[in-house]
């Protein structure tokens, strides 16, 4: 059962100013349904951990059995101390991973979502907004060992960490942008998505996560390219060097403005056609 | 105030698979081709038709016409290739109830998150809880996960919840029931229910007995494009004397 909107038309020619007004009031009507996106995340995440013992705690005990790992792993070939370097790759690891799962779950939200989309009238961005508080929740889970590492290390929160909330929220931000972007790309060339997996997987070791600038010698220029170095910069500095590192900042916001533009372009576009690629 | 206008919608399907040549069903939608990477399926060619308040639409034809994907049009789940479509009217479709049940969650975790699907507030939707689960017969069976319902019982919470909520406009695609023998006869008072109190009717059907008692007017498809449109008895009535011969 559906009801559609009480008032609508639409007519087989769009023109480009009508095509954005509709995307735009397809995110806005999307975000109004939170009651529902929200409720229907958090049962796909119960659905995943259902009659296991500790439930979605799991995700903690996964996170901190797999970061104690990569500390000790890792820590052992950096001279870093110790302390600072197990701070350094909790931290990273953690907003890795989500902007990982923003990629990730991006490209696959709409083509997952097939029998929603033909079913029922809703907007198209009640599924992006659904698999991002996804990956939010997971996050939130992870985020308890991170802070528990940070506690344990002495890197406790000074006035810099003041910018970690600000930071969270344009990784957020990015995340709906890639959700936009890969989830209508990936839905008509499926190709798209065994790509995009492919190379996260090779980016992840040419981000700085498991070792350190200073480390990596001339490959460092590199990093410059790499857009993932910023985003996790401007969380990770504030909190283990003190400092804000603006320009991370300034690179993110410009990043963040021109993907939000084109992901926006491209979703209401197509927006209309999507319904055809199933 | 419901009413739907509808002119020269038309709607096609790309085709990615190879057709040159290609011969499509009777009474289906044709294939057609621009060149070589741009081939589609017309489902629907220059369909236009009113319906105002209080009225009922009847759409026939045969299997690939274009009477569902027309339903999906109006439902708001395909876009038109062309033309104008204007629905003014909360829109519900009965086109596929079972669409969104999830076997893990329980009974009442369903009707919650379908009532929310379908626009009520979670509040809103938590107070139709109980008057469902009646309807639906489950007992305490509503607060076990679904995967345990028998496949009846599964489907009579289908029903419940898809006809709970009166439309401006519904949308039917075949007569819907479910059930045992008893049930069945709960469900089509529930039905006549759901479509005296709705604004306007759109009903897709094969049974012809059933569009000629329901609709007063009745659209015939085939091929997408419209064949009649008129009072219902005069429209059924020629549309058997060319199926029966």
């Amino acid at each position: 059962m559906t009801l559609a909107p009480s008032q609508w038309s639409l007519s087989g020619e769009g023109r480009l100013p009508d095509l954005l007004k509709a995307g735009g009031l397809d995110v806005g009507q999307g975000f109004l349904r939170y009651e529902l996106w929200s409720s229907l995340a958090q049962d796909d995440l119960r659905q995943r951990y259902r009659r296991t013992l500790f439930g979605l705690a799991w995700l903690t005990l996964s996170y901190l059995v797999f970061i104690l790992a990569k500390i000790f792993i890792f820590g052992a070939l950096n001279p870093a101390p110790f302390a600072w370097f197990a701070a350094y790759v909790t931290v990273g690891f953690l907003i890795w991973q989500l902007l990982n799962s923003f990629v990730v779950d991006g490209c696959t939200s709409l083509i997952n979502s097939e029998t929603w989309v033909k079913g029922v009238q809703l907007p198209y961005s009640t599924y992006f907004y659904e698999s991002i508080s996804r990956d939010l929740i997971i996050f939130a889970y992870s985020a308890v060992v991170a802070g528990l590492v940070l506690l344990l290390t002495g890197y406790l929160p000074g006035w810099a960490a003041l910018s970690v909330p600000p930071a969270l929220l344009l990784i957020i931000l990015n995340g709906f942008f890639l959700h936009m972007l890969l989830g209508i790309i990936c839905l008509r060339y499926r190709d798209v998505v065994q790509i995009v997996q492919t190379a996260m997987r090779v980016l992840f070791f040419l981000t700085p996560l498991v070792w350190t600038v200073d480390q990596v010698g001339p490959i460092a220029d590199f990093l410059v390219w790499n857009p993932f170095t910023y985003l996790i910069d401007i969380v990770r500095a504030p909190l283990i060097d003190y400092r804000i590192p603006y320009t991370s900042w300034a690179v993110s916001l410009g990043m963040t403005a021109g993907l939000g533009g084109m992901s926006f372009l491209v979703f209401s576009v197509f927006r209309r056609q999507l319904a055809f690629w199933y | 105030m419901s009413s739907v206008y509808i002119k020269d919608l038309c709607v096609r399907f790309r085709v990615y698979e190879k057709t040159t040549g290609a011969v499509s069903p009777e009474g289906a939608g044709v294939f057609a081709q621009r060149d070589r990477s741009h081939r589609w399926v017309q489902a629907l060619t220059d369909i236009g038709f009113e319906l105002g308040e209080g009225q009922r639409l009847g759409i026939i034809g045969r299997n690939g016409s274009g009477k569902s994907t027309l339903l999906k049009v109006i439902a708001g789940l395909l876009p038109a290739t062309k033309g104008t479509v204007k629905i003014d009217g909360q829109v519900s479709s009965l086109i596929d109830i079972s669409h969104g049940m999830r076997i893990e969650a329980t009974g009442e975790r369903n009707i919650l998150l379908r009532g929310m699907i379908a626009g009520l507030s979670k509040r809103q939707a938590r107070e139709r809880i109980n008057d469902i689960a009646a309807f639906a017969e489950l007992g305490d069976y509503i607060k076990l996960p679904v995967r345990t319902y028998s496949s009846g019982m599964a489907m009579r919470l289908n029903f419940a919840i898809a006809t709970a909520f009166s439309p401006d406009i519904l949308i039917v695609d075949e007569w819907i029931g479910a059930g045992d023998r008893a049930f069945q006869k709960k469900a089509r008072g529930r039905m006549q229910k759901l479509i005296d109190a709705s604004g306007a009717l759109i009903l897709a059907s094969h049974d012809l007995d059933l569009v000629e008692r329901m609709a007063d007017r009745v659209l015939w498809l085939d091929a997408g494009h419209v064949t009649a449109l008129g009072p219902a008895k005069d429209v059924v009535d020629r549309y058997r004397e060319t199926v029966d011969g």
